[in-house]
């Protein structure tokens, strides 16, 4: 119990600590990302002006990948050892996660519409990130359903832990089906097969997304932490 | 500046997509504030 009381002692002081950094990384990586995507890379030899999605939509679906493999850290911890910042940091993650989930969703949607001429197929790949939107609502449900902070956690680990199967099949459904979705182009054996400016906008942007979940992330659990003591 | 704003025609694709990122973010953003206020400083 004393070992507890001093991580969170610990904890507190460091993340407000870390917040700005974040906070502030957040907002200039992004402004250089959009000043990047929208002016300084080139326009696509097929997809012209509508490719410039790709820097708000790839980013997303990183950061919803991300998450929620964050968030699988988290609940193995608390399945095998009692850990206050892991169970704050669990029940906090879910909310940004389905933010980021939604909107691959939709601007992957947005971007559909004017180059494959549809909003919405049900390929491997976009069911099983609609398939996530759905996990992350429900750990989201399965959380508030339960008063007590402890037993939720506890409840929400078990049901992370089992929708992560989903991770790996959202991660290769492009290789392993035919998809409309094209196969990665970033991560691929051989080098990103992107133009380098586009990839450094695309970087810059991953880069601030991920500044961004730290930041509010930090700034929750030690709301948690608060809430907890009151 | 005109062109820039038309992206090439796909203007409603790409400024929705841009858009609701950013609201987004910012309603999470939003969020948290309001739950920080609620609690106070230990």
């Amino acid at each position: 119990m004393i070992k507890h009381y001093d991580s969170l002692k610990i904890f507190y002081p460091l993340a407000g600590r870390l917040m700005p950094w974040f906070g502030w990384a957040f907002a200039l990586l992004g402004i250089f990302g959009l000043y990047w995507g929208l002016f300084l890379a080139p326009i696509d030899a097929v997809q012209g002006e509508a490719y410039r999605i790709m820097f708000v939509h790839v980013p997303s679906a990183w950061m919803s990948l991300m998450i929620y493999a964050v968030m699988t850290i988290c609940a193995i911890t608390i399945l095998l050892r009692r850990s206050k910042i892991a169970e704050y940091w669990l029940l906090s993650s879910s909310s940004i996660g389905a933010s980021f989930t939604f909107l691959t969703l939709v601007t992957g949607s947005l971007w559909g519409r004017p180059m494959w001429g549809t909003w919405w197929v049900w390929d491997a790949r976009l069911t099983s990130e609609l398939i996530l939107l759905f996990v992350y609502l429900g750990i989201i449900a399965l959380g508030n359903a339960i008063p007590e902070k402890r037993k939720a956690a506890q409840a929400v680990s078990m049901l992370t832990v089992v929708g992560s199967i989903n991770l790996p099949i959202i991660k290769f459904s492009v290789d392993w089906w035919t998809t409309l979705h094209q196969p990665a182009s970033i991560f691929r054996a051989g080098g990103s097969a992107i133009h380098p400016m586009m990839l450094t906008a695309l970087l810059l942007m991953a880069a601030s997304f991920t500044c961004y979940y730290f930041w509010l992330i930090l700034w929750r659990v030690r709301i948690q932490i608060r809430e907890n003591k009151q | 500046m005109m062109s820039f704003l038309e992206m090439g025609g796909y203007a409603v694709y790409v400024w929705s997509a841009y858009g609701v990122t950013l609201l987004v973010l910012a309603l999470n953003i939003l969020t948290v504030f309001l739950d920080d206020s609620k609690t106070t400083a230990p």
